[in-house]
């Protein structure tokens, strides 16, 4: 049992139209832990994290039942704020995304639209988020510089810079370092963590290698359902379900 | 092998597959060496045990073959659950293979240093013991192969105790079976000696049988007991 978790999801159903595409969830998600998901592809492990901070409301049609509880909170309530939710639960794509402009305004960006106008504190958040996404020491003396002009790998902790630039308290990953090669991905990985001790982070990955060195917990989902949720050590040595056994060994089942 | 089990990589299917016949070459080799060395040992036979102290190098041999099997899977297919239990377990096994190949050279050792074979009442305490290991040889592998455990604890530790009920005669009473009057310490140390090696094979054998316990179920249970009374040596 998962004491004061950070996020409660409880019988989470999302459907794109007609289509269901998450049957049911129910999860805890464990506060300052790096949870992984992982399955095959259409399973429903992105549309998963895409419900945990309501980014899945941007998909037409989708239709979401049951409820996500953050800190308690049921993020779907009525009275909810969205952007306030996506404030504290932020998202970090498969392929890096950076705006087109320079690396100082793609970190500045997230506290600027809530309010911070004074270039001091600015530049401090920006050397914050910087530094914690292990970027300030190659960045610092080309802020002015395009984003685009950065390597794949520094594109993308530039990304979780910007994430982590409006102070969240979890992080999604949607495949972070699939794109990325060895090495980025290596730094990629050290950096999550590293930031685990002050974010909750939540990891989707087909990469079962990257799950097991890293994360804490792993699910494993298919078909839209959660199979299994354990510690990533006993899920990937014996896991209980003969599905989850299968996947993972690289099986028909 | 049925659908389910199939791997999606065929190559991986085929490794295994040598992984798991080149293991159980390995534990073939061992049976005959202690085969082998209980011949010499009726017969006093010093050429045969000769055969068998030269034979452990070809064990060795194969144990390196394995190994780098296992060393190459896990680095190249990244192997998880049950087929990474499979390949550590199969590790581990070779070892106790190559112990108990390594206790026949020490049975073989012993049949060069004696004058004369032992007293048949002797003699046949030590083949029922060396009878009993190799059967639990046999039925360890039988279910290392056939991933399948079907009672492999309770057979194993019901033979290890018989073993051990002799191993510990042989301790508590050295002189049983030997005539009476003047005592050959030689003959008398050495059927100690070969009990005791008899006795650790039949340890690897229950050692094995953990393991395999652990590869397919994925669960840790120590099948080795301890008996009040019995000396280990």
């Amino acid at each position: 049992m998962v004491m004061f978790p950070k996020i409660e999801v409880k019988e989470l159903r999302v459907s794109y139209g007609e289509k269901l595409v998450l049957k049911g969830i129910t999860l805890t998600i464990p506060r300052n832990e790096i949870t992984a998901i992982i399955g095959p592809s259409g399973c429903g492990k992105s549309t998963l994290i895409k419900a945990l901070n309501r980014m899945v409301e941007l998909v037409p049609e989708a239709k979401v039942g049951g409820q996500v509880f953050l800190d308690g909170e049921d993020i779907y309530a009525p009275d909810v704020d969205a952007v306030t939710i996506r404030r504290r639960i932020g998202m970090v794509f498969q392929k890096p995304n950076p705006f087109p402009s320079s690396i100082y305004h793609n970190v500045a960006f997230g506290p600027r639209i809530l309010g911070v106008n004074d270039r001091a504190k600015l530049d401090d958040v920006v050397q914050e988020s910087l530094v914690r996404a292990n970027l300030w020491d190659e960045t610092k003396d080309r802020l002015r510089e395009n984003a685009l002009s950065l390597s794949g790998g520094q594109q993308q902790r530039l990304c979780i810079a910007r994430a982590l630039a409006t102070n969240p308290e979890v992080l999604l990953l949607d495949e972070p370092a699939s794109a990325l090669d060895p090495i980025s991905t290596a730094k990629v990985e050290d950096l999550l963590r590293d930031l685990k001790r002050e974010v909750t982070i939540v990891l989707v990955t087909h990469n079962m290698q990257q799950a097991i060195r890293v994360s804490d917990r792993t699910g494993f989902m298919l078909l839209g359902e959660l199979v299994e949720f354990k510690p990533t050590s006993e899920l990937f040595d014996h896991p209980s379900d003969s599905r989850t056994e299968a996947y993972i060994t690289g099986k028909f089942g | 092998m049925s659908a389910a089990d199939r791997h999606y990589v065929k190559a991986f299917d085929e490794e295994l597959e040598k992984l798991k016949s080149s293991t159980y070459r390995m534990a073939q080799i061992a049976d005959m060496q202690l085969a082998n060395a209980m011949e010499a040992l009726r017969r006093m036979d010093r050429e045969l045990a000769e055969n068998v102290i030269d034979a452990d190098d070809g064990v060795d041999h194969v144990e390196y073959s394995v190994e780098n099997l296992c060393v190459e899977l896990l680095a190249r297919m990244q192997p998880l659950a049950g087929d990474l239990r499979v390949i550590t377990t199969t590790l581990k096994i070779v070892t106790d293979l190559d112990r108990i190949s390594d206790y026949s050279v020490d049975v073989a050792l012993r049949v060069k240093e004696l004058k004369t074979s032992f007293p048949e009442p002797v003699y046949s305490r030590l083949v029922e013991m060396a009878s009993l290991s190799r059967e639990m040889l046999k039925r360890v592998m039988q279910a290392y192969v056939s991933r399948k455990l079907d009672g492999l604890g309770d057979e194993i530790t019901g033979k290890e105790e018989h073993v051990d009920d002799i191993f510990h005669e042989f301790v508590s009473q050295p002189l049983l079976g030997f005539p009476e009057g003047k005592i050959d310490h030689l003959q008398v140390v050495s059927a100690v000696l070969v009990s005791k090696y008899l006795e650790r094979v039949a340890d690897h054998c229950v050692n094995i049988a953990s393991r395999i316990y652990y590869a397919v179920e994925g669960k840790r249970i120590n099948l080795n007991i301890r008996t009040p009374g019995i000396v280990r040596a």
